[in-house]
């Protein structure tokens, strides 16, 4: 399961980050981001890291 | 409005969703009892990408409270490890369980995320997180920041919060003040009311450079006063408890935009038919491996939204707010003819209006401070239209100033319907009258979440 897993989240985040223009990389990588901010307890703000480093 | 195939070329978050979306309900209808169901007769093996979902009934929150432990994947699942729940402000609390393999799955995909993510230069940002128990449980993801967790409860609480923002920290790698501050729409509210009466002005006083609402809608006036007294920029985020992500406010675009790992769709009031363009229901499908054991495919989370997509592909998303304080048309119940910001908006920039108490122990001189107005709507039918009245709670009893109460009735009936454009051509044509009325303080009720806005 973990190999899988593994997989999995390496073929996801390529897609999202390589098989794109531009234009929709800056807005899932900004939607993804916010993610960690508004949905983790432990977290809460990932999405931070790369928008005030921008 | 118009239905069809969404624009192409498909953006990364739709190849993304249509990766996962035919397993995502096969192994639903393959492991629940309730979607094996609820999908029996259907050709699931024609699900490849996220328009087939059409073919598939709906979701509601009282179905799946209905469906209980029957809607459960516990085959592939892993054994569970938490028990989440919503706020309950919509009825009974409704339970959600998250399995091990999900939550190892979300963990291993935000490590990816973020290894890529800690090659980019720069210090790590420092985010004080407001935490709050007036909305359901989130579900916890790595990240590269670190958070300081406050919870403000009482005096002490919030001076913890205000020495947070006040140190000037050492800490490898990361960034000496902190610079964001997330957590829900009423405590960033609060904490600034309580430091402009201490006499703090927080946009000198402090680094902060990004304020992040949670939870409640955030209106015009709370974002200006916000982003004025701090002098930062505000990214409101749409999500809920049930489903893990949501979508983030993208100022670029003047939209929200859905996380890749959940599909929004959103559905014609006449048909249920998704929308390319135009208003209707939003329903959410969480997509599998990040929601495992307890799928919700095309859930209506009760929310209205409108939809559009541009001529570079992108699908925007504006919130309209809940379905239960849309205003329809008493003779067509699928015309809406206002939505419930409309009239939230109109009567929010008055002062004059009561509101809800949060944060009583503070000691705020005005504990109201993140309320909304207390108001009700009132439709009455005539023989050849009818009347809709905003009814809304004053401060005082508004017939000792006639000559103010009526500016502000013309004030508010002119802001509700330049907000809700159907409702005014029918005023226009003479089908249909607006009125504001106003009640004493202490004679409207809270409302819930859940109540109906416009009453008959």
């Amino acid at each position: 399961m973990a190999t899988s897993y593994a997989k999995l989240s390496k073929e996801l985040v390529d897609l999202l980050q390589t098989k794109s223009d531009a234009t929709h990389q800056q807005l899932t990588q900004q939607a993804l981001i916010a993610v960690s901010r508004a949905e983790a307890a432990e977290a809460e703000a990932s999405h931070f890291a790369q928008i005030l480093r921008r | 409005m118009r239905s069809g195939p969404p624009a192409s070329p498909l953006s990364p978050s739709v190849e993304f969703r249509n990766r996962l979306v035919g397993e995502t309900v096969r192994a639903a209808a393959r492991e629940s009892e309730f979607y094996g169901e609820l999908y029996r007769g259907l050709d699931l093996t024609a699900i490849e990408t996220v328009e087939d979902l059409k073919i598939l009934p709906t979701v509601d929150k009282a179905k799946m409270v209905a469906a209980g432990q029957s809607a459960l994947c516990l085959a592939n699942a892993g054994p569970l490890v938490a028990i989440q729940n919503t706020s309950g402000t919509t009825g009974a609390p409704f339970w959600l369980y998250r399995s091990l393999n999900e939550q190892a799955f979300i963990r291993e995909f935000f490590e990816e995320w973020n290894s890529r993510d800690a090659a980019v230069e720069g210090l790590t940002p420092l985010v004080l997180q407001l935490v709050s128990d007036r909305h359901g449980m989130p579900t916890g993801v790595p990240s590269n920041v670190f958070p300081f967790p406050c919870r403000l409860m009482d005096r002490s609480s919030v001076e913890k919060a205000i020495a947070i923002l006040s140190t000037e920290f050492d800490i490898p790698g990361a960034e000496r003040r902190v610079s964001a501050i997330t957590g829900s729409h009423d405590d960033l509210v609060v904490l600034t009311t309580y430091m402009l009466q201490k006499g703090i002005a927080p946009a000198s006083a402090f680094q902060v450079r990004r304020l992040s609402p949670i939870g409640r809608y955030t209106t015009h006036r709370f974002h200006a006063f916000l982003a004025s007294t701090w002098n930062c920029r505000i990214t409101q985020r749409y999500s809920l408890a049930e489903i893990f992500g949501g979508a983030s406010w993208i100022d670029d675009l003047k939209a929200y935009v859905f996380d890749p790992f959940l599909v929004p769709e959103v559905l014609s009031f006449s048909e249920g038919a998704p929308l390319v363009a135009g208003v209707g229901r939003l329903h959410l499908t969480g997509l599998r491996p990040f929601s495992t054991m307890q799928p919700l495919i095309r859930y209506r989370p009760g929310d209205l939204f409108e939809v559009a997509t541009g001529e570079d592909g992108i699908t925007r998303h504006r919130f309209l707010g809940r379905e239960a304080h849309a205003l329809f048309h008493p003779r067509a119940k699928e015309q809406m003819l206002a939505s419930g910001l409309a009239a939230l908006e109109a009567l929010d920039p008055h002062p004059e209006f009561n509101r809800d108490a949060y944060a009583t122990d503070l000691g705020l001189s005005d504990p109201t401070c993140a309320g909304w107005p207390r108001s009700r709507g009132r439709i009455e039918l005539h023989d050849q239209g009818f009347t809709c009245a905003i009814q809304v709670e004053t401060r005082c009893d508004m017939r000792l100033f006639p000559e103010h109460g009526e500016r502000l009735r013309h004030e508010v009936r002119a802001a509700f319907l330049k907000a809700a454009p159907a409702l005014e051509r029918l005023v226009a044509e003479g089908q249909a009258q607006t009125e504001v009325t106003f009640s004493a303080p202490g004679t409207l009720a809270p409302l819930e979440r859940t109540s109906d806005y416009w009453r008959w």
